[in-house]
């Protein structure tokens, strides 16, 4: 009975029904389905398959189970139970159904054998996610969550574009491997290229995740970005762009989070780091970076729902995540001021923890294939990691100046969820084994050899130094409320501006296309509104007269282009 | 940091000290154990010891700079977006039930 | 004992040969009789009936053509092309069903007394009207003389005009003038295109005529003849920009009325329009002599952008209706300007879809008057709480017009992408697409005031309840078809396939 319904898809439904449960029943149902949906994928075997025909000359893969998605498929159902236990205090029915209803078509997306059905549910992780944002219920927010929804449904007819133009050019809409090389091809690369937040199509993350609320934003980390990573590693594994395009992920966003504010917002940054370095593995392509690829996303969904579930803790009690205003509170919230150096231990990669376990087969990787310069990069952005999640998010949120805030400690749910996701990240980082089995191809790999482990850890100590000498020597930029401009200010700022003066200009198809930024910025639509909404020349029928010149001319010019 | 902090205290001194005797346990190691470098660099003594510190170091000053660049008063967006309603504080808004429900009447 | 039985068996048999014209007959009997009787009650049970026999007749005529692929019917016994003939064949069966469906889903459901300008004693009247209009409209679809087109377009117009004129908001008679002027003008560029086509050949059956255009050689006669009546069609399907007299017919109709003709008025001219372009003329003569798709993409990918920002701007929830309709119109003739199998079929299938949709959108506006006693946007803050079966068939239907997965509007989308994919029009494709993008914000306003917004102190969307359950039948038997066929799309596309390679004559 199990086989029949595809995967993710009980958590979807459950997630509706969940709308009409209260209480304990509710939590039950909850905590019950991501568990139900492992056991469903634990007993669905390796080359699995169901298929549907709608239309004739179309079959659709609609269920595919093969190793590289059952490593995701698992690491996704184990983020759903930990955002749900983090979430169980919520009294917002629409943010729990929301949650488990954008995991479930997470998961879905995973098992989807074929580009069409891809594209169902990866829409639906867009549209399902964008509650957990509108949830905050504040007029900023649901500004950004709009911002969040065009971009992410762009990104879903971008695939579809390019699914459709790949139909047409080999008659197939199988997923599988597909390379660059052709325009629908391209199109979905830059498809998967939107959610895995590729360098300047990164603004919706650094936007939207900040602005979801406490425990939204945990959710969030976990489920599109990996997807999109999941996507690539299955499409364009080997496409040696990703790996430039995956270096500078890993660079870039360093240098903003060292002076980002909002904690939660340096925590999106390095979210899009730690891509990169998945992104690189994809480029690579060899068998050791895809295996690198998965287990760093694995453990990568661990320790980053860690740190977004600590910071949302104190967001929860503190009432904000900003670094100027918090510092000391490790006094009062001790469980999550240890769980959160956990995380940041795990990031960082320290040995024993999962970040070492997972990131040095991507770095091998880039070693054996003789990849000097990306070699360095990703050491390089590795002292970066460290930097902004290592010692910025536990050392302004817990310690630093003392702002004299003393918060309660956060809700048992949430230290429990905490406690698990902390637990693997060290079990992860010493029982490496079973994740190893699961990998896509096998495993001759061995992480803990000394040179490893001596050298990252000169790597990290040393950095470590480098910020107290910096701090002895008041060179450390202070934290200061700010705002920080980043690939969002793009479509947040010149798009309405350039809008308004080409809009008018040009002809009406010009106008409609920026039509679509009218959602979003209140300038142009200020124009449109003005040509559109009633009285406006275009929002209302013209009387009569005109209407029946139009006609003619009409008829006139017709006969005229078929004259010559 | 802007706050005073040459008075260290004394736990934070303990962990100072742990700091310094990893950093030298760890200089004596690199020419204890083998490396098994993959490229030249890589046999440079210490190598990534200074690369992690330099690195380190890097990151920070180019933060320091791009500040000058991309940072804007907090409300920016909120100016420039030509919006007719105020901008609001959304910071508080998800934080404890009681401080949620004073948002709800904020809403229009 | 079985002698009666056999009998009444035969004679139903006999009955089932008359099918074809009763059709059209029923309810142009019923219109007559519904007038007569000056009960509102009993016409609207004499309109119900005939409509649901018409449906009934209609479905049983489907089975036949599917099997035997033509039905014809001679009016009186005379053979085509002297006598008038009534042809079914797939495309003119399945937009008949459409038609009768829908009149068989508005009429026989209560009225909204406070919608219409006569007394709710009168409302006989009304049923009148619709049964005409239902008539003319299944005239002209299943008729297979151009002539007899025609009249029965007049038929089903002027009953139109009626209907909208018949509506209680003032401006109502204003909007059934503009509708009637348009109308008549349409109907007139219609008239002359017959005129001249019947001076060149001297037949008006439409299968003689195809016959006998083959062997005309006078080009520029032909030329002007076809643009006239693309023109005169243009206008009664509201093709931009001639779909001026739309937006205001359909907001200031009463909203069961703007249902019926939404779903059916325009549906039947898009189907005349199929059969002077591809039974008529020829898709080859259409396209290659006449260049029909050099006037006609530019204009239906301009509809699907103009009609959806305008919808986006709307104030007035029939408003934003009736110019989402003039966009969807646009998809509709897009799938005819692609010039290709798949186009062809997108455009037959999303007549139906927009049928459903459109349809199940008016009546749902009906209950939402009915309650609020309003259609103004603003004052449905909230309403999603209030109403929420209304509410939520309107967020299904407008998924299904913004083309998500699992509903109509995607099938439809779908085969007019892959259509234009096949063209190599990428960019047309592109566009489809985007436009979708609109409809994403248009139905996002209303998800947003329904939702995510309260009701303001003191209005009536914090008091009011769900509509009765009369009303809101029909509307959910809608909502559950799009859903439906846009999962099993075995009868809508698969007979829309059929049709389309009939229509292009390259039926297997």
């Amino acid at each position: 009975m199990f086989e029949a319904v595809p995967p993710g898809l009980f958590l979807v439904l459950g997630g509706v029904l969940a709308l009409f449960l209260r209480g304990s029943l509710r939590s039950a149902v909850l905590i019950a389905l991501p568990i139900l949906g492992a056991v469903q994928l634990a007993l669905l075997p390796n080359g699995f398959s169901m298929q549907w025909q709608p239309f004739e000359g179309y079959l659709f893969e609609v269920v595919r189970v093969d190793a590289l998605s059952r490593v995701f498929g698992y690491v996704f159902y184990l983020a759903a139970l930990i955002s749900v236990i983090f979430s169980l205090h919520v009294k917002d029915t629409m943010q729990q159904s929301a949650g488990i209803a954008y995991a479930g078509s997470g998961v879905a997306a995973l098992f989807a054998g074929d580009l069409v059905t891809l594209f169902v549910w990866w829409e639906l992780t867009a549209v399902t996610s964008v509650f957990l944002i509108l949830a905050r219920r504040t007029d900023r927010a649901t500004r950004t969550a709009l911002r969040y929804l065009v971009v992410q449904v762009l990104s879903g007819v971008l695939l579809l574009a390019g699914t459709l133009l790949h139909y047409g050019e080999t008659g197939s809409l199988a997923f599988g491997a597909l390379g660059l090389g052709s325009l629908g091809r391209d199109l979905i690369f830059v498809a998967f290229g939107i959610k895995a937040a590729f360098p300047l199509l990164n603004g919706w993350l650094q936007d939207a995740y900040p602005e979801a609320t406490a425990t939204g934003s945990v959710w969030l980390s976990s489920f599109t970005t990996k997807l999109a990573i999941y996507a690539l590693a299955r499409g364009y594994a080997g496409t040696e762009i990703l790996i430039p395009i995956g270096c500078v992920m890993t660079v870039f966003p360093v240098f903003f989070a060292v002076i980002e504010n909002d904690l939660r917002r340096v925590l999106a940054y390095s979210l899009n780091n730690q891509l990169g370095f998945m992104v690189v593995g994809i480029g690579i392509g060899t068998e050791l970076a895809l295996n690198g690829t998965a287990a760093h996303a694995f453990a990568h969904i661990l320790y980053k729902s860690l740190l977004f579930m600590a910071m949302g803790a104190v967001l929860y009690r503190a009432g904000t995540v900003k670094a100027s205003e918090l510092g000391g509170l490790y006094k009062s919230m001790p469980w999550t001021a240890t769980f959160c150096i956990i995380g940041a231990a795990a990031i960082s990669a320290f040995p024993l923890f999962s970040g070492f376990t997972s990131k040095s087969m991507i770095l091998s990787a880039a070693a054996e294939g003789h990849h000097d310069v990306v070699f360095l990069i990703l050491l390089f952005a590795s002292a970066g990691v460290l930097e902004h999640s290592g010692i910025k998010i536990p050392y302004f949120a817990f310690f630093a100046h003392d702002s004299g805030k003393r918060p309660k400690e956060a809700p048992k749910n949430m230290l429990v969820a905490m406690g698990i996701a902390a637990a693997l990240c060290i079990g992860l980082g010493v029982f490496y084994g079973p994740l190893y089995a699961l990998l896509p191809y096998r495993v001759d790999y061995t992480p803990y050899t000394m040179a490893h482990i001596v050298t990252q850890l000169q790597l990290l100590v040393f950095a470590i130094l480098a910020f107290l000498v910096l701090q002895k020597l008041r060179l450390y930029p202070s934290e200061r409320r700010a705002t920080i401009l980043g690939a969002d200010w793009f479509y947040r700022r010149p798009l309405p501006a350039i809008g308004v003066r080409v809009g008018i200009a040009c002809a009406f198809v010009y106008l409609t296309l920026v039509g679509m930024a009218a959602a979003i910025t209140r300038r142009v639509g200020h124009v449109l509104r003005k040509l559109y909404q009633p009285p406006g020349p275009l929002g209302e029928p013209w009387p009569t007269g005109p209407a029946a010149l139009v006609a003619a001319i009409l008829l006139v010019v017709y006969l005229v282009s078929v004259y010559v | 940091m802007t706050s005073n902090e040459s008075s260290i205290p004394g736990s934070a001194r303990k962990w100072l000290r742990v700091l310094f005797a990893t950093c030298a346990v760890l200089v004596v190691a690199d020419f204890v154990f083998d490396k098994h470098p993959h490229f030249g660099f890589e046999k440079l003594p210490l190598f990534h010891a200074w690369f992690g510190f330099a690195a380190f170091a890097f990151i920070v000053a180019v933060g320091a700079l791009l500040r000058f660049v991309v940072a804007r008063s907090e409300d920016y967006y909120e100016r420039h977006n030509g919006s007719q309603r105020s901008a609001m504080p959304s910071e508080d808004a998800e934080v404890e039930p009681e401080a949620r429900e004073a948002e709800d009447h904020r809403r229009v | 004992m079985f002698a009666p039985l056999a009998d009444w068996a035969s004679s139903l048999e006999a009955l089932t040969e008359h099918f074809p014209v009763l059709v059209v007959v029923l309810p142009m009997l019923a219109a007559p009789l519904c007038f007569l009787v000056r009960h509102a009650n009993l016409a609207r049970a004499i309109g119900g009936l005939a409509a649901v026999a018409c449906f009934a007749m209609v479905v049983q005529l489907l089975g036949r053509v599917l099997d035997e692929g033509v039905v014809s019917y001679r009016l009186g016994g005379w053979p085509p092309p002297l006598g008038i003939e009534y042809r079914y064949d797939l495309i003119n069966t399945f937009v008949a069903l459409i038609v009768s469906a829908m009149a068989a889903i508005v009429i026989p459901f209560g009225q909204n007394p406070r919608a219409f300008a006569v007394p709710p004693g009168r409302h006989n009247v009304v049923y009148a009207v619709y049964a005409l209009c239902a008539a003319g409209l299944l005239g002209m679809t299943v008729t297979g003389d151009l002539f007899n087109i025609y009249v029965f377009l007049e038929i089903s117009s002027l009953s139109a005009y009626t209907l909208v004129a018949i509506g209680s908001e003032r401006r109502a008679l204003m909007s059934a003038f503009s509708y009637l002027t348009m109308g008549t003008i349409g109907g007139l560029f219609f008239l002359i295109g017959v005129g001249m086509l019947y001076q060149m050949t001297g037949t008006l059956n439409i299968v003689d005529l195809s016959e006998r255009l083959a062997d005309v050689s006078s080009v520029r006669t032909l030329s002007v003849a076809f643009a006239m009546l693309f023109i005169g069609l243009s206008i009664k399907l509201a093709v931009f920009p001639l779909h001026q007299w739309l937006p205001n017919a359909y907001t200031f109709a009463p909203p069961k009325v703007s249902a019926f003709l939404a779903a059916t008025a325009t549906k039947v001219a898009f189907y005349v329009m199929l059969r002077v372009i591809f039974t008529i003329f020829g898709r080859e003569r259409s396209f290659e002599q006449m260049n029909l798709d050099r006037i006609l993409l530019p204009l239906s990918v301009a509809a699907m952008f103009m009609g959806s920002i305008a919808a986006i701007y709307q104030l007035n929830i029939k408003r934003l209706l009736a110019y989402s309709s003039i966009a969807q119109i646009g998809y509709m003739t897009l799938g005819i300007s692609l010039n290709s199998e798949s186009g062809l079929v997108g455009g037959i299938v999303h007549l139906f879809n927009h049928a459903v949709m459109k349809g199940g959108l008016f009546l749902a506006v009906a209950c939402i008057l009915f309650r609020l006693g309003s259609v103004k946007i603003e004052d449905m803050r909230g309403l999603g709480r209030r109403m929420p079966w209304t509410m939520g068939a309107v967020l299904i239907f407008g998924l299904g017009l913004i083309g998500v997965p699992g509903t109509v509007g995607f099938v439809s989308k779908w085969y007019l992408v892959v259509g234009a994919i096949e063209r190599d029009l990428h960019v047309v494709a592109f566009l489809t697409l985007v436009s979708s993008l609109l409809a994403v914000v248009y139905v996002w306003r209303l998800v947003e005031v329904a939702w995510f917004s309260k009701a303001s102190e003191g209005s009536s969307a914090q008091t009011v309840r769900e509509a009765p359950l009369a009303m809101l039948l029909p509307v959910w038997l809608l909502a559950l078809a799009s859903l439906w066929f846009g999962i099993s799309t075995d009868h809508s596309a698969g007979i829309a396939r059929l049709a389309a390679q009939q229509l292009l004559g390259t039926a297997p």
